[in-house]
């Protein structure tokens, strides 16, 4: 048999209990003062707006669990190290149902309150509704190219046969009246433009890879898969800039997959359809 | 030392004839063997070899990240394909990446818990002279160091290690060099294995259970070996198909994948995670009973809610089919799906917590041996807890949103299937190494390893949920290049320096356990009184394990600290008759 003296063995776990305490004490102190430093960035959307709700109510409820466990695990190591004799007490039907009961209603709430945000986050409300716009962005190694359907707010037909590299890289068909006014920005030379207070439908595509289109500002993040598009809505607030990571390994430059996405004013965003109406882009090849 | 009287003896049984085994060359013995327990060993040595590897390599990658940009001279010395310049070259980064993922996930996690510790529990544990295929079982090791070479390999072909994450995602793994096609081959082959030895261990454990080892007095780690094994049998075929398939796609020109010819890259990732997140129980199911036995014996209490246990175990197993989505809220899939994936992902929770409680009401009022397994068991529940509940978080999918693929995720998941299934790892051998090795380890040293470790992976993983918060994506080479992320450089030098303490202090544990191989204190026969049939064999047990008759089972596995037991008697193995309960006091008094 492995000896040890009861002393020892009480010092053993002396310094377990310190260990799970330390991890009580330093896990909410540094999440507190995370919450400060390194937490997420500043919400400049309306749509996302129930994300950030749901998000701390599930940080405060995991924090009470997670006190309230770790606390328990600290101080049961703490008493079994003193115990003199163990518990002969294997089975209790009633403490079993309690705590699966309480487990399954807490998350039934969250499944619940998360249902209803999802659905928000994918079908239009009708306030919103009123103000739109369209952007297509597509991914590719390793930047971002975004095509508008300009003032008239229709995109034009594209085939390959007129994709040229230095001006027309979407290859955007010259005789459709739709879209001679389209604008190709390529995001790798400038930011991609939003207005504030729209809704803008953000309809993702790729070139080659999987990408993923994720602006921490705006909560939003969606892949960009080649073969399908994918749809998304964000509905910007606060004029400015704010970055564009690829959050999907996409490569050896995906570190280097960094975009700018310009949030505008309304007045700014016409004034800017008008200008750039007809830039049918040029990305170096 | 011995115990008294044979259990056949003192019940009365028939005895078998007892196995003898001629003696065997060297190769025989050692090298080729169809020995479960020398297959143990050698799975659980390899695994651990693969485990340096793989931490060597998350190292590096917390030299870039914790400063990117800094040139490393010395680095440059010794690895001057990978730190061109002095600066590590993004390429190698990416397959450090990819080979850091595989190897821990495939070549450490699920070979040393599904390869070593079944291999050596089941039979032992269910009272078995050996597995139910002793050749297969021979064959699903050998496959092993096959599949660890073509994957190795690749980092010295045209192009390097691929790119693409242990997840592989199609296109990008279509187009990646040569070393992607050795990395699906290696994946495959070990997928082969895994499944031989899964469908070894299912008949092991349904057939040869010795007499009066019925289902409901298996040992939990033994409940956890099988139900692991049960979603290996639905789990590994999805990923070989699909290895299969871009092996196709890749040198047999079909399309798959690959959009261009008709191929759909979702299809990967369904596939992919069909087996990707049953994969996640694979490591942790083994971890939580190597855990639960182990509180049990060094706590001398009974494990809390046996039955609870087992359904728990059981019911996590079937749930784990149905929650792969929950990878891939963001590719694009129908959002009636993500809704479905989320209640599946939350419901999976639920059995989840009834582990978690049990093991607390396990640990209460116990009366605790501060032993090093006794501490990795403890360690492993807290750090369940705290990645059981970033979970919760990201099981929800419209926050998930914001978390997927960011350093949130890479916290959460190497709280649960890296870090708190490596303490199973490390409960488990501290625990049966008297077994394996006839011999203990350094209690001590056990101690300051168990510290240094459980500070470390605190200090390491932690502070990542942070990164995520503040938005860092994971698989980033040089975080510093975006603005928002400007403030998390102190959070990289913590991780970084935390990540370099936790890697050295593996090099105590690698001491301890070479050197208390061949030099430490020989071992007793069941140095932790624990009721398990293991501990009746003697240490290390002889080819065959059991030296005259097989034992007779007579109770479940968690007789500690029983109400009426005589004075002096904390425990009744499973392998004393009734009648022997009187004389198991003398008998254990004189075992100590």
């Amino acid at each position: 048999m492995h000896q040890v003296t009861e002393r020892d063995n009480r010092r053993g776990g002396a310094i377990m209990t310190l260990l799970v305490g330390l991890v009580l004490v330093a896990g909410v102190a540094s999440t507190v003062y995370a919450t400060k430093r390194w937490w997420l960035p500043p919400l400049v959307s309306a749509a996302a707006a129930p994300i950030d709700h749901m998000f701390n109510l599930l940080m405060v409820t995991i924090g009470i669990v997670f006190v309230l466990t770790q606390g328990a695990l600290a101080w049961f190591v703490w008493q079994a190290a003193r115990n003199p004799r163990a518990l002969y007490w294997h089975e209790n039907r009633r403490l079993e149902t309690t705590w699966t009961v309480v487990t399954a209603v807490v998350l039934t709430a969250f499944i619940v309150m998360g249902y209803q945000i999802w659905l928000s986050l994918h079908a239009p409300t009708a306030a919103a509704a009123e103000k739109t716009a369209v952007v297509e962005v597509w991914g590719q190694q390793f930047f971002w190219t975004a095509r508008y359907p300009g003032p008239d707010g229709q995109f034009g037909k594209t085939d390959p046969q007129y994709v040229d590299f230095q001006k027309n890289p979407f290859g955007i068909d010259p005789n459709d009246p739709a879209g001679r006014d389209d604008i190709v920005v390529d995001g790798s030379k400038e930011p991609i433009v939003v207005p504030a207070g729209y809704r803008v439908t953000v309809r993702l595509a790729s070139r080659d890879v999987i990408h993923s289109f994720f602006v921490p500002s705006l909560r939003v993040k969606m892949d960009a898969v080649p073969g399908q598009v994918n749809e998304v809505y964000v509905e910007p607030t606060e004029p400015g800039t704010y970055e564009i990571a690829c959050a999907e390994l996409c490569g050896v430059g995906h570190f280097a997959m960094r975009g700018e996405l310009r949030v505008v004013s309304e007045a700014d965003w016409q004034a800017w359809l008008q200008e750039r109406a007809g830039e049918h882009g040029g990305t170096a090849q | 030392m011995a115990h008294g009287g044979t259990p056949a003896a003192v019940a009365g049984h028939a005895t078998e004839a007892a196995h003898h085994h001629a003696p065997q060359s060297f190769w025989r013995r050692y090298v080729f063997s169809t020995d479960h327990k020398i297959i143990a060993i050698q799975y659980l040595l390899t695994s651990l070899i693969m485990a340096a590897v793989g931490g060597f390599l998350a190292m590096l990658m917390r030299v870039q990240l914790g400063w990117p940009g800094k040139e490393w001279p010395l680095l440059e010395a010794i690895m001057p394909n990978a730190f061109k310049g002095g600066q590590m070259d993004p390429d190698f980064y990416y397959g450090a990446v990819t080979m850091h993922g595989t190897i821990m996930v495939f070549f450490f996690l699920t070979t040393a818990l599904s390869g070593g510790f079944a291999n050596f529990l089941i039979p032992l544990q269910i009272g078995a002279r050996d597995m139910a295929f002793p050749v297969l079982n021979m064959l699903s090791f050998w496959a092993f160091p096959v599949s660890i070479a073509f994957a190795l390999a690749s980092f010295f072909v045209q192009g390097g290690a691929p790119g693409t994450g242990w997840t592989a995602y199609v296109p990008l793994s279509e187009r990646e060099t040569a070393g992607q096609t050795l990395w699906l081959i290696s994946v495959f082959i070990l997928m082969l294995a895994f499944l031989a030895g899964g469908i070894n261990y299912i008949t092991t454990t349904l057939n040869m259970r010795t007499k009066g080892m019925s289902m409901s007095r298996l040992p939990l780690t033994v409940w956890a070996l099988f139900a692991t094994a049960l979603i290996g049998l639905f789990a590994f075929p999805a990923l070989m198909a699909a290895c299969l398939m871009l092996i196709f796609d890749r040198v047999g020109g079909t399309h798959f994948f690959d959009p261009a010819g008709g191929g759909d890259p979702i299809l990967w990732q369904h596939l992919f995670w069909f087996f990707g997140h049953p994969e996640v129980y694979i490591v942790i199911l083994p971890a939580m009973g190597i855990v639960s036995e182990v509180l049990a014996a060094h706590g001398r209490k009974p494990v809390f809610g046996y039955k609870y246990m087992v359904g728990s175990m059981l019911t996590i197993a079937g749930l784990s089919f149905l929650v792969w989505g929950h990878h891939m809220f963001s590719s694009g899939m129908s959002p009636t799906l993500g809704s479905i994936f989320m209640v599946t992902t939350l419901a999976i929770a639920i059995p989840s917590a009834i582990k978690t409680f049990n093991w607390l009401a396990t640990i209460y009022r116990s009366k605790m041996r501060f032993t090093a397994a006794s501490l990795y068991a403890i360690g492993f529940v807290s750090l369940f807890i705290t990645g059981g509940l970033t979970g919760i978080i990201l099981g929800n999918p419209s926050v998930d949103l914001y978390f997927h693929d960011t350093y949130f995720v890479v916290g959460h998941f190497h709280f649960i299937m890296g870090a708190a299934a490596l303490f199973g790892v490390f409960a488990g051998i501290y625990h049966w190494f008297p077994k394996m090795f006839g011999r203990m380890m350094n209690e001590r040293l056990g101690k300051i390893h168990f510290w240094l470790t459980f500070l470390g992976i605190y200090g390491t993983f932690f502070p990542m949920h942070f990164l995520g918060t503040a938005g860092m994506p994971r698989r980033i080479y040089n975080w510093d290049a975006y603005q928002f992320l400007g403030d998390v450089a102190t959070l990289n030098h913590v991780i970084s320096i935390s990540a370099f303490v936790l890697g050295a202090a593996q090099l105590i544990f690698a001491y301890n356990l070479f050197y208390s191989m061949f030099r430490g204190p020989k071992a007793e026969r069941n140095p932790w009184q624990a009721n398990t049939l293991e501990w009746w064999a003697p240490s290390p047990p002889p080819h065959g394990n059991w030296d005259e008759a097989e034992p007779v089972v007579y109770r479940w596995p968690y007789e500690y600290s029983p109400k009426d037991a005589p004075e002096g008697v904390d425990h009744i193995p499973q392998w004393l008759p009734e009648p022997a309960m009187a004389v198991a006091g003398r008998d254990g008094q004189r075992a100590r």
